[in-house]
């Protein structure tokens, strides 16, 4: 048979309706399960945690990802990674405050990254859910062990040191008030029914992104007929154009902006599976006095179909001679022979994939130098909408929006265009609350907002408590950490200089002229926190009660 | 002295042992259980979930199943499933993009460019989708308009390296001459696919194959072919094309008997006539019966889909030994509908067994002008005289 038919049949795209669960914040779209037609996958990073444990020196390292087939249930066609590379700490920034002074500054990060071979944990899965964990490129040299999933386990180095391990299901550490966030970028997949071949036109649609709620911006502005909807409920998409006409913030009669956010978790009640480590200093470099930044970054893998042939389609003779032999040796029972696997997702910052890659599946991996024209001129877009907001709010911004009085939907081709907007915020230095981040008491710089974006991974101090941007603490509420990126940390907020929690004080929303009066995103998680590795809540049980949010 | 065992080694053995006698057993046994039919049961059951649809969403889940049905079984009966799915729902829910969507691909699946045509413009929304530039692009090839067609291919490329889209190209690259470009890209698409979707890689397996045998090597497409059905097992599509393969290499008996269990699962007309074809110098009554069974068939098919039909109806009676008064008829319709080269040469091969050889000349003249390059082309046109670029 020649001909269309055929040519046809499975190029089809596939299309699955109905509501599939918000993933998270941080996938590429092969995996962005937001969009109506791509289905959860356990390929989906959510977060990386990474911070010093308490009363050694050993870093804890948490990779979450979409708990599939189930919560405490692996895939065995996916492989995990957590690239681990101690380096030591470096000067504060000192470089012209220009855009070619960011350049070069990245130019010759650039070159160390060329040679960025780093020490890795390679995981892999048998049928049986036990996992092979291998350890590549520490100094101390390869091995592995294959451990028992959903429980504490010590894996001995070659050295006599004392790993531990935690991979299985828990609940989710991420506390999020997710559709918020999306409805401050009229991001249409998380409210109607987007399928993923639409993810340029139809994701982020032109319209003034904001934290403040816009006059007349019917498809995203909160429904009191419709209270679900863009929180469960998707609905067709209406014919456009969707730009936006109008020519301020939303106001009720009592004067009050109606705030996008409503600070509620819509992570709560749900799981996660997790690779957890808590791994001595001393096994990951030979330096561990010298070396106290730990650069990180998980990925995901899938294995592929033509390797799965050779185990899948074989003669009955040789698939029942593998069996048999695998019986006698375990390795066997786990493929982690890395060609045999597509990468498929990255996590290293958090925030940066949603609010800066635009979820391109190309913008993976840590290394996304060659991005930074591009992230220049999405953080002046971004600007453009968060920065009205918040001096309507009476609060002071970094970002020069020309004062107008309501945001605007921009969007720059050139990076030395946007870079003036942007030039404070990027090199502004990121206030701290208090000296809790900072134990030690060591001269540690504090960050720059460009420094932490890019490269694309976490960086954890381990002469900090590791709170972000020192690393990722479970407790952190780093998505509105993030947003207070755009505050002028030159300036006060209140009786104080504006810091990163100036936006996660109640005090400060309840004195704001806007409705809900709440903080962005939960304060806490939806279950408390262990006080002992792996420090992830127990999992919710399935079909169990969840907590009402 | 005696060996002594231990008991997790006794445990080891006897599990070894019973084991061995399962695997064959079932080794032995005939594998009903499928890949394909394992599908085919899924599909059912979530036809039959959603067969009376309450809400808008469960009419396009209706829409959908039966769509991955109809693609599946390629039965004109499914296909019409899919089409009565669609106006149902339509009536009942009024239109939108996701049934003007569906309606496109099937119109498309069916040969109805117009319809296909005409759909796409009512979804402004979607234009810019990358699932709709590979439809106007497809298109494009259908219609005879190569250039826009590996512009939008290698755009859609660009825009997101998907495996589709490099099947796609790999398709436009075999049928412009560039067979070692296809498979190439072919391997790369196949290269891309997981583990999950074993369905996907048989079925660019089965596309490696057919760059082989179109290019007369017929072992190596055999090979493909295996790899693809025991990627995913029980696909008649797949079967029919080592049943081809076997028939080129020699094997008929093999050959005979693989397209007589497909014909029995699948009732296509093309595959009786194939079959017709290998038994005409042996038991001539068989094939005779063979075509009139196939004659029926195809009419069915003409009754409900005429231009899908027609392409395998006009092949097969290129391959019979007698004429059939109607071959010009249903050739010349078939290239009104699609004016690409494929349409083209099956009319200047009709032509040809009509003994025309001026309107055959002409019309591979006019593909001459086009990239389209297969070495069927190029043999008709060897025997017609016509050179390369149109020049006789």
């Amino acid at each position: 048979m020649k001909g269309l038919l055929k040519y046809l049949t499975p190029a089809l795209a596939l299309l699955a309706f109905g509501y599939a669960h918000a993933a998270d914040h941080n996938d590429p779209n092969a995996v962005n399960s937001i969009y109506a037609d791509v289905p959860v996958s356990g390929a989906d990073l959510y977060d990386i945690f990474a911070y010093p444990a308490d009363g050694a020196d050993n870093l804890v390292v948490q990779l979450t990802f979409a708990p599939l087939p189930e919560a405490g249930v692996f895939d065995k066609d996916l492989m995990y990674q957590i690239h681990l590379d101690p380096a030591p700490r470096s000067s504060d920034y000192s470089d012209a405050e220009s855009l070619e002074g960011m350049i070069a500054h990245f130019e010759a990060l650039k070159q160390q990254f060329l040679n960025f071979k780093t020490p890795y944990i390679k995981v892999s899965f048998n049928d049986r859910n036990q996992a092979k964990v291998a350890f590549i490129g520490f100094p101390g040299g390869d091995f592995h062990q294959i451990v028992e999933t959903n429980q504490v386990a010590d894996i001995e180095t070659p050295r006599g040191q004392t790993i531990k391990a935690f991979l299985g299901g828990r609940d989710d550490a991420f506390f999020n008030n997710l559709h918020g966030f999306f409805r401050s970028i009229n991001y249409a997949p998380q409210f109607f029914k987007i399928p993923a071949a639409s993810y340029k036109t139809l994701a982020e649609l032109p319209i003034p992104k904001t934290l403040l709620e816009l006059e007349g911006n019917d498809l995203f502005n909160y429904d009191p007929a419709h209270p679900m909807h863009g929180k469960g409920e998707k609905y067709d998409l209406p014919p456009g154009p969707y730009e936006w006409k109008g020519d301020r913030f939303k106001k009720d009669a009592d004067g009050n902006f109606r705030f996008v956010y409503d600070g509620e978790d819509d992570q709560a009640g749900r799981n996660i599976n997790t690779l957890s480590f808590e791994i001595p200093m001393a096994f990951m470099t030979e330096s561990p006095q010298a070396e106290r930044i730990v650069r990180l970054w998980g990925e995901s893998y899938v294995l592929k179909a033509s390797a799965k042939i050779a185990h899948y389609a074989p003669s009955w003779w040789t698939r029942m001679w593998l069996w048999i032999k695998s019986m006698f040796q375990k390795e066997l029972e786990f493929n982690d022979r890395e060609s045999d696997y597509n990468k498929v997702d990255h996590d290293g910052v958090p925030f940066s994939d949603a609010a800066l890659s635009l979820r391109y599946d190309d913008h993976l991996g840590p290394n996304n130098l060659k991005f930074l024209r591009e992230f220049t001129i999405r953080f002046a877009h971004l600007g453009w909408g968060f920065g009205p907001s918040i001096s309507a709010l009476g609060l002071p911004t970094c970002f020069d929006h020309d004062n107008s009085p309501v945001s605007v939907h921009k969007v720059y081709t050139l990076a030395t265009e946007a870079f003036p907007r942007v030039k404070k915020c990027f090199f502004q230095k990121l206030n701290m609350p208090d000296n809790s981040w900072n134990p030690s008491g060591k001269d540690i710089p504090l960050k720059r907002t460009f420094e932490i974006f890019i490269p694309n991974l976490t960086q954890v101090d381990m002469d900090t408590n590791g709170t972000w941007p020192y690393g990722r603490r479970l407790t952190d509420q780093v998505a509105t950490r993030f947003l207070a990126t755009f505050l002028d940390m030159g300036q006060n907020c209140g009786a104080k200089p504006c810091d990163i929690e100036t936006l996660n004080q109640p005090a400060l929303w309840e004195s704001a002229p806007i409705v809900p009066k709440t903080v962005p995103n939960p304060l806490t998680n939806d279950k408390p926190f262990l006080g002992e590795f792996p420090y992830l809540a127990e999992p919710w049980p399935k079909n169990g009660e969840y907590p009402k949010h | 002295m005696p060996i002594k065992i231990s008991t997790p080694w006794r445990l080891r053995l006897a599990i070894i042992w019973v084991s061995c006698l399962c695997l064959c057993t079932a080794a032995c046994s005939p594998h009903e259980d499928t890949d394909y039919a394992k599908e085919l049961a899924r599909l059912k059951t979530a036809i039959a979930k959603f067969d009376a649809p309450a809400s808008k969403d469960d009419a396009l889940q209706l829409v959908y199943y039966r769509y991955q049905y109809a693609s599946l079984t390629v039965d004109y009966d499914d296909l019409k499933a899919v089409e009565d799915a669609i106006a149902a729902a339509r009536r009942t829910y009024g239109p939108s993009d996701d049934l003007y969507y569906f309606g496109a691909y099937l119109d498309f699946k069916l040969h109805r460019l117009q319809g296909t045509q005409d759909l796409m413009a009512h979804m402004p929304n979607a234009a810019d989708s990358t699932s709709l530039q590979a439809l106007r692009a497809d298109l494009a090839l259908q219609q005879g308009r190569y250039t826009e067609a590996l512009q939008g291919y290698e755009d859609l490329i660009h825009e997101r390296r998907t495996w589709d889209a490099l099947a796609r190209l790999a398709y436009y690259r075999l049928k412009t001459g560039q067979p070692e470009e296809a498979d190439e890209l072919y391997r790369q698409a196949a290269d891309m696919i997981p583990a999950k979707d074993m369905r996907s890689y048989a079925w660019l397996e089965l596309q490696r194959g057919l760059v082989a045998l179109e290019y007369g090597h017929y072992e190596q497409a055999l090979e493909h072919y295996r790899i693809a059905d025991r990627a995913w097992s029980g696909y008649w599509l797949i079967e029919e094309h080592i049943a081809e393969a076997l028939r080129l290499t020699g094997d008929i008996p093999a050959s005979v008997a693989l397209y007589k269990k497909i014909i029995e699962r699948t009732h296509k007309p093309e595959y009786v006539t194939a079959l017709a074809n290998m038994l005409a110098a042996e038991a001539p009554a068989a094939a005779a019966r063979l075509y009139r069974e196939a004659d029926i068939l195809f009419g069915r098919q003409l009754a409900l889909y005429p231009e899908a039909a027609s392409g395998h109806l006009i092949e097969s009676l290129l391959q019979k030994q007698d004429i059939d008064p109607r071959l010009q008829e249903y050739a010349e319709r078939n290239h009104a509908v699609r004016p690409n080269s494929e349409a083209k040469l099956l009319l200047a091969r009709a032509y040809l067994k009509l003994g025309k050889p001026a309107q055959a000349r002409a019309l591979i003249g006019e593909i001459m002008q086009t990239p389209w390059r297969t070495p069927q082309l190029m043999s008709v046109a060897a025997e017609l005289g016509v050179g390369d670029r149109g020049k006789t």
